[in-house]
């Protein structure tokens, strides 16, 4: 709904209508995948939602290893659900309970299952189809990032958890891959020099630990979760106005100085970034136990200190006024406000702590000194930035897949099957054929002729009499 | 007195058919006549072999049945669509249509004979006629010098016939002292084991072969064939060895049937390398005729190795497979008759290319026909390769049955040629216009085999008691 | 009930005739042609209705011709649910062939009477009961396939079409020396359903189960017998020689669910492991292939020989229950490969003419390029058709089997559909600015309402594969 009434109200798009169906489709087919009991309703939904991811990239090249990637995990995700169904003889979800007790290969159907989970998540060794979306326009990518594929992912784990978690390598799988793509996330998000990439890495991050969150609370969906997502999509939408009102421009490096293009504009949106911040880090207050401290410390500090790093970026440098874009209309001022005042309001404050306070605090005070500003080189380092090494390594997997397919083919198809045995069933035919020739063509060819006529007429004759 | 001339009469009509033209041979204004002439002349010979069918022509040395009545109507059949074929060729050639006819009508008067016939020496006399009626088309037919070494060594073969045919003849007199086909089998039957008397069946045999055109006899036939104009060429895989075979198998039921232990093992050995010939043969060349010759050979070589025993069901099942390669070569020679260009008939494989952009329809019955040859559904060809390896599974002759089978794939080849060519080539050349004559003739052919397609208890039930008779 | 069966089988028979006699260079042949398709598919439609789901037994359309006046050579002919839904997706792979013809191959009057009567040939097959004529059907379709292919293949080496001819005179040659065994041991023609039944001693049995197999092989591209398929598929440029090509292997299939439909004959029960290995090799092999290659065209055939390897796994393999399954998800896979067929040619073709790069051509065609999605969509495996959940169903089975078994399925499977997707990413993709001047005809209107038609079709079968007979 966010999303729909972003596009509506501020036109960042052509055909708005177009994209707000694509939008209401996906929502349908999100409540038809969380409201599935069935196989066929879960995959179908799921294929659905990931059709509509596409239609929102649009973009064909930035969206090729994304959709290649979520086919895969679809794929895989098909595989463990027909092995289920094997076993349960039913197409009813419900059933999987009867999976958990006799069925067989858990191991595979958990960490085939967390794999195609992580493929649509874009998780560490997966990241690939998400980083490519840096060229997808900014609110398009927002959307994808909150509303598609990720979102369908973890409806999924909440739906299966109960059987994946059987497997013993369920939890260890989860943690390895979780942690590292904090990490990584983490890294990409304060070293890189796009903004939209800084966005995608924070996703990453944040779904990871969303994902270790939900698991610390047995799996077990409450209103926190909602808060955070809601919060998480609110930062990225203020930082995406931001974006807007600074010429759209991406590269950290290029960024101007904002309050000369709108004050009033950058003013709304710096207190409602100040107000998520605060209402995220309550949130995360009410989310954190002692078991998952030091997942929810790491997300927040590499959160908050590349948020105030892009907004330090963009206030502190010295800049010409920017031409182009006019003050922001009143009414769409004053829209804008509303919806962020109401989305700050939905918090539960009854759990309202000092840490919540604090973390607003600390976020403004690192909004002032930017620590980060000494490592601002890591923007020039061309190779820190065009960075592809699993893009390379996906490459090289495919490439060498194909290059089997090639020397198969090649040994096969061309050297055993034509060179070899077409090859000598044709040599020998035309052996045959050439000694036929021959024979038919010497000049003796008659008197042979007679010869073995005789000889067959006196064998036939000689075994005939025999016989009688 | 009255009644044996009568029956006589289809011999009379055809040989005062022969007379006639042998006597009133002109000038180029009237090759149409001739045609005409010899046309009407065979058709009333027809009309009256039909009407006596089951009566001997000549008393007491021929008999009819409904057997011979059948070859009778092939060899009628083959005889007049090549005479109706053929003229404008000799027209537009200048050449004299004489020679031709008159060989035709002798063909049709000793075949006719051949298949009546009840005495060994009428057969052996008819061999011998039907051998120099090919060696007078021969010769007639060296207009190309290529043709001239075949007739020597056409002629060779020939004489050496003659001396062979002379020599069994002697052998049967002497332990028969009649030539009656019943006389000859008593006298089998007496001297069971005796070497001479297999000797000169097996000359008789032999020339029957060679005029059939079997492995290891087949030299002139492939030679001539290739090189022989498009008339002769089928006047030779038509006429001639409807008769030959008529005879052959006659011979072999009522006279040599004591001899069927010591010859089986030759007729299946004949057979076989017929059919290795035949298939190996068809791939071997770039001349159309002579693929087409060999892929005679091989079909030869599959009814022989079919009837190799003489028996009733053999023969019927035989017969079946003749019949139905005897269509196809009959609607093959049409349609070879209606692709030329500028006025000559076509040899070799590359004068073919493209002919089914000209000449569509008669293209598209050649492929039928060869489909046809090759025994694919739902042509004709499927009843005879059907009736054929039926016989031997039934006969528990797996091993020439698989044989069958691996030389129809390379025979496949042979014939593929052909239809490659016509079909799959540009043309280079313009072939001329098609007579209308050809697709009349072509037409009929493909009604009669739609017919037999739907109805096929006329193929494969009545020939069966069609030739009942020859064993009763 | 049986009044309109003949039909079916005169219908195609009627539109030979018809078109050997309609003009030349005319348009004429194609809508004769148009229509006696059209008329068959309404008969078939019809007999479908007909069929009430409601019995138990599975109800049959039955006729018998007395061929020869006797019972040895008596041909029967029954169609069932299974048949006439297979026929239907024939069918309508067939029309979606000829729609795909461009102009001047459709006044093409050799090609439409070919295609008729290879039509005539398939309905024969898939409605033969008995030997005899399942055989005459078999045999008769080399016939028109090896004119066309000669003919539009664009073959450059004559020993390719030569072998194309060969293997499939040798499988029929083989189902030649099956029929005629089965001669000998029953005396006489026999219904296909009975074979299994016939006694015999064993090692006849071998020879004519072997030969069956062989015989129906040889239609299917299991390694070895891939390779004259698809050195075939790669000249051809006549949408509807495509969708003949692709149609092939559905008769070795068909003949091998009617020749054991309750269970392997135990002459080669001995065999099937073997069988079933050299499928699953040539699913992971081909797939490979797939990758591999860079030609549309070429990933599509990849793409049907592994999924004609599935059915024909799930047909050796899995129980008669899922013979349904088999049934709808074949009719949607025969319609998905005959659109992207004429829908990748379309391509192509415009790629050769406008002399543009294969990369990014869907690009100028905006209205095919989405067709095309959608059909390479559907193809992958996503849910907006019937062979969606069926595909789901027979791998479950598959998986019931071994799971080793049903993880090569999907490994092969995934590779495939992996490397179709990247084959549309690619045509899709113009990351080069435009070739100015450039003009390439989009699809016509015509034919968008047509294929429209087919996606809506596609669509509602998901939710009901037989929404049109009942």
């Amino acid at each position: 709904m966010l999303g729909a009434l972003n596009n509506f109200f501020f036109r960042y798009e052509e055909r708005r209508s177009a994209y707000i169906s694509v939008l209401t489709f996906n929502l349908v087919a999100l409540i038809i995948l969380i409201t599935s009991n069935n196989f066929v309703q879960l995959l179908s939904a799921l294929f659905v939602v990931d059709i509509l991811s596409q239609l929102m990239i649009r973009d064909v090249e930035a969206g090729r290893r994304y959709v290649l990637l979520n086919m895969f995990a679809d794929m895989i995700l098909f595989t463990v659900l027909a092995l289920i169904n094997c076993r349960v003889a039913s197409l009813d979800i419900r059933q999987i309970i009867l999976y958990r007790n006799t069925g067989m290969h858990q191991d595979f159907v958990a960490l085939a299952g967390l794999t195609a989970l992580f493929a649509k998540l874009g998780f560490f060794l997966f990241q690939i189809g998400i980083t490519d979306l840096k060229n997808v326009r900014f609110h398009r990518l927002q959307n994808i990032l909150f509303l598609s594929s990720p979102l369908a992912a973890m409806i999924l784990l909440l739906k299966f958890n109960a059987l994946w978690r059987t497997s013993e390598y369920f939890t260890m799988y989860m943690d390895i891959v979780c942690i590292l793509t904090i990490l990584w996330g983490g890294l990409g998000s304060l070293c890189s020099n796009n903004l939209k990439s800084k966005v995608i890495y924070w996703q990453m991050s944040f779904w990871a630990l969303f994902m270790e969150l939900l698991r610390f609370h047995g799996f077990i969906w409450f209103s926190g979760f909602t808060f955070l997502l809601l919060e998480m999509y609110a930062i990225v939408l203020a930082l995406y106005l931001l974006y807007y009102y600074n010429n759209r421009r991406v590269l950290m490096t290029q960024i101007q100085n904002m309050p000369l293009t709108n004050k009033r504009a950058v003013a709304c949106v710096l207190l409602v970034i100040v107000a998520v911040v605060a209402a995220m880090s309550n949130t995360l207050t009410i989310l954190y136990n002692n078991m998952n401290r030091y997942y929810i410390w790491t997300f927040a500090a590499v959160f908050v200190l590349t948020l105030s790093a892009v907004l330090k970026q963009m206030f502190k440098r010295e800049s010409v006024k920017l031409v182009g874009y006019g003050p922001m209309p009143v009414k769409k001022f004053m829209l804008f406000e509303l919806i962020m005042f109401c989305a700050f309001l939905l918090q539960d404050w009854r759990y309202a702590e000092p840490a919540t306070w604090s973390g607003a605090v600390v976020f403004a005070l690192l909004c002032a000194c930017n620590p980060l500003a000494k490592t601002d080189f890591v923007y020039g380092i061309k190779a820190l930035q065009n960075n592809d090494v699993l893009g390379r390594v996906y490459h090289v997997l495919v490439k060498s897949l194909r290059l089997c397919g090639r020397v198969f083919w090649l040994l096969i198809d061309r050297l055993f099957v034509e060179k070899i045995v077409l090859a000598v069933l044709s040599s020998s035919v035309s052996a045959m054929l050439r000694f036929f020739r021959r024979l038919n063509a010497g000049k003796f060819s008659g008197v042979l002729a007679f010869i073995l006529l005789a000889l067959l007429l006196s064998v036939s004759y000689y075994i005939g009499r025999n016989e009688l | 007195m009255l009644e044996s001339v009568i029956y006589l009469s289809p011999l009379i009509v055809l040989l005062s058919g022969i007379f006639i033209l042998m006597f009133s041979e002109h000038g180029e204004d009237e090759q149409y006549g001739c045609f005409k002439f010899s046309r009407i002349m065979m058709l009333i010979a027809f009309v009256l072999t039909i009407i006596f069918y089951n009566k001997p022509l000549i008393s007491e040395v021929t008999s009819g049945s409904k057997y011979t009545a059948l070859f009778e109507c092939l060899l009628y059949g083959g005889g007049f669509a090549l005479l109706y074929l053929s003229r404008k060729w000799f027209a537009s050639m200048n050449i004299s249509g004489y020679t031709f006819c008159g060989s035709i009508f002798v063909a049709l008067l000793f075949g006719c004979l051949l298949i009546r016939s009840q005495n060994m020496i009428l057969s052996v006399v008819c061999c011998l006629f039907l051998i120099m009626g090919n060696y007078a088309l021969l010769r007639g037919s060296s207009a190309k010098n290529e043709v001239a070494e075949n007739v020597v060594a056409y002629l060779s073969a020939l004489i050496i016939c003659i001396m062979l045919l002379c020599g069994a003849l002697l052998v049967f007199y002497q332990y028969s002292v009649s030539f009656d086909y019943s006389d000859i089998k008593s006298a089998l039957l007496l001297n069971e084991g005796n070497v001479w008397l297999f000797a000169a069946a097996s000359a008789i045999l032999a020339v029957l072969m060679f005029m059939i055109g079997l492995a290891p006899l087949h030299f002139w036939y492939t030679q001539t064939s290739q090189k022989s104009v498009l008339p002769v060429f089928a006047y030779f895989v038509i006429v001639p060895v409807c008769a030959c075979w008529a005879g052959f198998i006659r011979i072999n039921v009522e006279v040599f049937s004591p001899l069927a232990d010591n010859l089986y093992l030759f007729y299946k050995a004949t057979a076989l390398i017929s059919i290795s010939f035949g298939a190996l043969g068809a791939c071997s060349s770039q001349n159309v005729r002579k693929i087409l010759a060999y892929g005679t050979i091989y079909h030869f070589g599959i009814i022989l190795l079919v009837m190799q025993s003489f028996s009733l069901s053999a023969v019927n099942t035989g017969l079946i497979y003749l019949l139905v390669y005897l269509l196809a070569m009959y609607g093959i020679c049409a349609c070879l008759f209606g692709i030329k260009i500028k006025g000559e008939y076509l040899f070799m494989l590359d004068e073919f290319e493209g002919a089914a952009y000209k000449r569509p329809y008669i293209s598209a019955m050649l492929t039928i026909f060869i489909f046809s040859l090759l025994g694919l559904p739902p042509f004709l060809g499927f009843f005879g390769v059907f009736s054929a390896l039926s016989y031997l599974a039934k006969q528990d002759s797996f091993y020439q049955f698989g044989y069958i089978i691996l030389m129809m794939i390379v025979l496949s080849y042979g014939y593929l040629q052909i239809i490659k060519n016509i079909y799959f080539e540009k043309s280079k050349e313009n072939f001329d216009r098609a007579d209308s004559g050809i697709y009349v003739a072509v037409l009929l052919n493909a009604l009669l085999m739609i017919v037999i397609m739907l109805k096929p208890q006329y193929l494969m039930q009545d020939t069966y008691f069609m030739i009942e008779s020859m064993f009763q | 009930m049986t009044d309109i069966f003949p039909l079916l089988l005169i219908l195609p028979l009627l539109g030979c005739l018809f078109v050997l006699f309609a003009k030349k260079n005319d348009n004429n042949s194609f809508h004769v042609t148009l229509f006696a398709l059209l008329s068959n598919l309404a008969v078939i439609v019809r007999m479908l209705t007909q069929i009430n789901r409601n019995d138990n037994d599975l109800q049959v359309f039955h006729f018998a011709y007395s061929w020869l006046e006797s019972k040895s050579m008596e041909l029967v002919f029954e169609a069932n649910l299974f048949s006439l839904l297979v026929l239907m997706g024939v069918y309508i792979a067939f029309i979606i062939g000829i729609m795909g013809l461009t102009e001047q191959q459709r006044k093409n009057k050799a090609q439409m009477l070919m295609g008729l009567y290879f039509v005539w040939n398939v309905t024969g097959l898939l409605c033969a009961n008995d030997m005899t004529s399942f055989y005459i059907f078999f045999a008769g379709m080399i016939i028109p396939l090896f004119l066309l292919v000669g003919l539009y293949g664009n073959i450059k080496k004559n020993s390719t079409l030569y072998l194309f001819f060969v293997f499939n005179f040798a499988g029929v040659l083989c189902l030649l020396t099956a029929m005629l065994f089965i001669y000998k041991y029953h005396n006489g023609n026999t219904e296909l359903q009975n074979i299994a039944l016939i006694k015999m001693p064993a090692g006849a049995a071998v020879v004519v189960w072997g030969c069956v197999c062989a015989a129906f092989i040889s239609r299917i591209p299991i390694w070895p017998f891939h390779y004259w398929i698809s050195s075939v598929n790669s000249g051809l440029r006549s949408s509807l020689v495509c969708v003949m090509t692709h149609m092939l292997p559905l008769t070795g299939l068909y003949g091998f669910l009617r020749f054991w439909q309750v269970t392997i004959p135990k002459g080669i029960l001995p065999f099937v492991p073997v069988v079933v290995v050299f499928g699953i090799m040539t699913m992971l092999f081909i797939a490979l292939i797939g990758l591999a290659h860079k030609d549309f065209l070429q990933k599509l055939f990849a793409y049907t020989t592994v999924y004609y390897l599935l059915f024909l796994l799930a047909t050796i393999m899995l129980p008669e229950v899922y013979i349904m399954n088999i049934a709808y998800s074949l009719v949607t896979f025969l319609i998905v490969i005959a659109s992207l067929t004429v829908l990748g040619l379309k391509a192509e073709t415009a790629c050769e003419d406008s002399d543009c790069d294969y990369r990014g051509i869907l690009a100028y065609m905006p209205k095919l390029s989405n067709l095309f999605s959608f059909f390479v969509l559907v193809a992958v495996g996503l849910p907006l058709s019937a062979m969606f959940w069926n595909n789901f169903v027979l791998i479950s089975a598959f998986f019931r089997i071994g799971f080793l078994l049903g993880t090569l399925m999907m490994t092969a499977i995934t590779m495939i559909c992996m490397a179709l997707l990247f084959e549309l990413f690619i045509m899709r993709n113009l990351t080069e600015k435009r070739v100015a001047g450039v003009q390439i005809e989009d699809i016509s209107d015509k034919q968008i309402m047509f294929f429209m038609a087919v996606v809506i079709f596609l669509f509602v079968s998901f939710f009901n594969p037989l929404w049109f007979a009942f």
